[in-house]
């Protein structure tokens, strides 16, 4: 077993937190203005909703089997193999959203000038170090970092809090629904956080605590820290909110602390980034992880799951940086090809807004369907191994093989059903 | 036909400093074979010529000897010709007699050894004082008067086709794991070098990786410190003509407790281990984050203190990098030099160090204030942690010129790197970064923040081991104690180290 429920819920926690309050923000306050924290909760709501549905797979597939292994076992590899080439691509999408975030970050709060080409370098070297190190490592890291980043979170967000206007987000009954369900179908990729989970099946060791109720109430009080984040953040710049570039590192901008003892906050900014590093690499493994299943089988010989997951394989190592590599070149093709970031946002919320959907909303739904077929599989299976011990045919005849030595026939068959 | 003696010193090379002695009694011819630097003449006078000399002409004499005259303790019987090197090397007197196969060989061991003193870097304010010195017999004659209890196993070894060095493993029969004992008496035999001169020869070669950077067994020169490291379920290596004992498993945190921590009250000691951390955090850091403002980011600091900062270096032709990296260059520098320099001159070091190429440099426009600021405090903290300096100091170098040429951008990515790095080793089951990656909640007892001795009811749960309760709790009865079962520990043991 690769993750404890303890390290899966801090990875939860910490996606959740590091792509919302970076640039969308932002982009949601130049659809939606005050009521942008509406969005954040209705979001938050889906997500909780389908977290429930993906608790609920978890539950059916039993904790040993992988997501994979399962779908393969329900339909064929022609039913597991599509889905996981969605889950790549879908977990390659959200790794690029952190990439931009930090990028944003350093680049106009901390630097008068970073070029792209270095920061991806670093970057890329960064999260492939990262995620070649396995599953594991990476269940770790959560644990060091966690405190650090949600405790500079909070920090950021009291420095903000103090000296924002709430009633800037009032009133709100004149909300345009049609703007704002449009809004949600169209930035529904920095959702679905929980996909996550259908990556750790079979990996998570169930001898520790809940990973059930804990996992929907950190998600539901992250949903409504990020709504209040979004109040402060609207408060504090109100029509000038589309223009800044990241809620994490403006939201503090106004606060007094700084006049005495330069912009610690700063510090702050730079501790949660190491959230937004780490959900890098978490993607990044989830859709290096969704391809070794899809090829392994027959294409990638010699890679073993357990080699994969524990981050000790050559070939893993390779095909997860040729992803990163691929990450960076769409970032750096991304800002060299359009005029601005906000065009390059556009293109990629068309083409991920009904992928998005599909992903978040409807798959969930066919897994856990796939999930019910496979569970009422089992049972059958299991109820007809009962009653193979029950026949006493049965049990004379494997009395026979255990006891005395089997003619060939029989040793054909004891091997054949072994196989 | 060959005498004895001849046969005996054909085994040693022409030049060995082998000295014989040839003695007659009860009709019959006995030779002593000793190296007269290693042992004690004098016991070897009365103890061992004495009675040779009261021999009678009838019988075996080597049965007589073994059994009823040699006045001494430790007395071992020889069949082998080629076991008589190494017995002599190991301070003993080999007694042939004439036409007997057998040999006998005493042990009386007679050379100098540094007597027992405080050991330099690890000296406390209130608890025991004793540190191990460079002889086995003494190290382990200070463990096993702490460890009274017929469990304590010691299984020795020598080591090293020359140096034949002794080995001894040290370890609690029916707490320690024993897939760790076996392991490591698999990773011995399989080291075939020339000689083991100190511990940190093993140290190296018991590493289980080629990743090197951090070292992954523990060391400590207290006896207390070890007993008290056996008695949580880890394995004590002492190796002979070395003062320092390795243990394994080693986790990172042990280099943060200190062996005062446990004879002192539990916030004291809990305040001085995140000053520690703290330390360790600076020593690294900050020469890099002070290059990285001055460099790319001195918006970040407060008005007035960059002001007096754009003063003080004012003048200076050097970008930050440069000159923080000659700095650390002399520190390192007068470092060297003050671990071997004679005392008599450790005075005019300081002299050097601190007016000339302090205070002539500062004026002669080479370095400024603020940097020998920075890089003092870095070097004082380094050694806050003296077990972890060796590495602190070349992380500092690296972080530094990241700094300099990325900016806090540089050093909070390879900051991610080094901690990805550290969650991912692990020394001989454990995890290095236990017990916060993974989290050990019974271990978190004793880590940053310590809990009065009384609540920490069980051994560390970081590794495994056979026993895992180590006080059964009179006085707090809301502890509850759980024993593993077995079979739960084998699977455990047999996941960590595969099926034996």
């Amino acid at each position: 077993m690769e993750l404890t429920k303890r390290q899966t819920i801090f990875i939860l926690i910490t996606c959740l937190f590091a792509n919302k309050v970076q640039r969308l923000p932002s982009l949601t306050a130049s659809h939606l203005g005050r009521h942008g924290y509406l969005f954040f909760l209705v979001m938050g709501l889906i997500d909780t909703l389908m977290l429930l549905v993906c608790l609920g797979f978890n539950k059916l597939a039993g904790h040993r089997t992988s997501t994979y292994i399962l779908l393969e076992k329900t339909g064929s590899a022609w039913f597991s193999k599509p889905i996981f080439i969605l889950f790549a691509v879908y977990f390659l999408f959200n790794a690029l959203l952190p990439y931009e975030a930090i990028h944003d970050m350093f680049a106009s709060v901390l630097f008068d000038n970073l070029t792209w080409e270095i920061y991806s370098l670093l970057m890329v070297l960064t999260v492939f170090f990262m995620a070649s190190r396995g599953l594991k490592t990476l269940g770790r890291l959560y644990e060091i970092f966690f405190y650090l980043i949600i405790g500079s979170f909070a920090i950021l967000l009291c420095m903000g809090a103090a000296t924002t206007n709430f009633a800037r987000s009032l009133p709100l009954c004149d909300l345009n629904v049609a703007s704002f369900a449009k809004t949600c179908f169209e930035y529904n990729l920095w959702f679905g956080d929980f996909l996550l989970i259908y990556m750790f099946v079979g990996k998570i060791k169930q001898d520790d605590g809940y990973l059930g109720w804990p996992i929907i109430l950190a998600q539901v009080i992250s949903t409504l820290v990020l709504s209040f984040a979004y109040m402060v953040f609207y408060g504090l710049y109100q029509n000038l909110a589309p223009n800044q570039n990241s809620l994490i590192s403006s939201i503090s901008l106004y606060s007094l602390l700084g006049l005495n003892i330069g912009r610690v906050d700063w510090f702050f900014v730079l501790f949660f980034q190491i959230g937004a590093v780490l959900c890098a690499g978490t993607y990044l493994f989830a859709s290096a992880y969704c391809l070794y299943e899809v090829l392994s089988r027959h294409h990638l010989k010699g890679v073993t799951q357990s080699g994969f997951l524990k981050g000790e394989d050559k070939k893993a190592k390779k095909m997860m940086f040729i992803l990163l590599f691929l990450v960076a070149v769409i970032y750096v093709a991304d800002t060299n090809l359009f005029k601005s970031n906000q065009q390059g946002v556009a293109i990629l919320t068309n083409i991920t807004k009904y992928f998005g959907t599909f992903m978040v909303i409807v798959l969930p739904f066919i897994l856990l369907i796939a999930a019910a077929v496979y569970h009422k599989k089992r049972k059958k299976q299991d109820k007809n191994i009962q009653n193979r011990f029950k026949n006493p045919l049965f049990v004379k005849k494997t009395a026979k093989i255990k006891s005395g030595k089997p003619n060939k026939t029989k040793k054909l068959k004891v091997m054949r059903s072994e196989k | 036909m060959e005498s004895l003696d001849k046969k005996v010193l054909k085994l040693f090379n022409k030049n060995a400093d082998i000295a014989t002695r040839k003695l007659t009694a009860g009709g019959k011819q006995i030779f002593l074979f000793f190296i007269d630097c290693l042992i004690d003449l004098e016991l070897m006078t009365n103890a061992i010529i004495e009675p040779i000399k009261k021999l009678k002409a009838d019988g075996d004499t080597i049965k007589e000897l073994e059994e009823k005259l040699l006045g001494v303790g430790a007395v071992k019987k020889l069949t082998n010709l080629s076991d008589i090197p190494e017995e002599i090397f190991n301070a003993s007197v080999v007694i042939g007699v004439e036409k007997e196969k057998e040999f006998l060989a005493v042990t009386t061991p007679g050379y100098q050894m540094r007597s027992i003193a405080e050991p330099p870097t690890s000296s406390v304010v209130r608890g025991p004082r004793e540190g191990f010195i460079e002889d086995l017999e003494t190290n382990l004659s200070m463990l096993r008067r702490r460890l009274k209890t017929p469990s304590l196993a010691i299984k020795r070894q020598n080591l090293g086709t020359r140096t034949k060095s002794k080995i001894a493993l040290v370890y609690l029969e029916g707490v320690v794991n024993p897939n760790i004992v076996k392991k490591l008496e698999k990773s011995l035999k399989q080291i075939n070098i020339d000689g083991i001169i100190d511990s940190y020869y093993l140290e190296e070669l018991l590493e289980e990786s080629n990743e090197k950077f951090f070292k992954k067994l523990g060391n400590s020169e207290k006896p207390d410190v070890v007993a008290a490291r056996i008695l949580e379920g880890r394995v004590a290596i002492l190796v002979d003509g070395s003062p320092i004992a390795l243990s394994v498993p080693f986790i990172f945190m042990e280099d943060l407790q200190s062996p005062g921590d446990y004879y002192d009250i539990s916030p004291r000691t809990t305040f001085v281990r995140i000053l520690r951390v703290t330390g360790l955090l600076l020593a690294i850091l900050l020469p890099g984050m002070y290059v990285a403002l001055q460099s790319f980011h001195y918006r970040v600091l407060p008005l007035n203190f960059l002001i007096s900062l754009l003063n003080s270096i004012e003048g200076i032709s050097f970008p930050p990098i440069i000159e923080i990296l000659f700095v650390l260059f002399l520190f390192e520098i007068l470092n060297e030099a003050s671990v071997r320099m004679p005392k008599q001159l450790g005075m005019a070091l300081s002299i050097i160090g601190a007016l000339v190429l302090g205070d002539t440099a500062v004026q002669a426009g080479i370095i400024t204030p603020p940097s020998i600021v920075v890089v003092a405090i870095s070097g004082i903290t380094l050694y806050i942690i003296p077990n972890q300096a060796s590495e602190a100091t070349l992380l500092r170098a690296i972080f530094t010129v990241v700094g300099g040429f990325a900016g806090f951008y540089g050093i909070f990515l390879a900051f991610i790197i080094l901690a990805t790095y550290l969650v991912s080793i692990q020394s001989y089951g454990a995890a290095y970064m236990a017990p916060y990656a993974p989290s050990v909640a019974t271990d978190k007892k004793d880590g940053f923040i310590k809990v009065p001795l009384s609540r920490m009811i069980y051994r560390p749960k970081s590794y495994i081991t056979l026993n895992t309760v180590r006080q059964q709790p009179s006085q707090n009865a809301k502890y509850k104690v759980k024993s593993r079962k077995k079979d739960k520990l084998k699977k455990d043991s047999e996941e960590e180290y595969g099926a034996d």
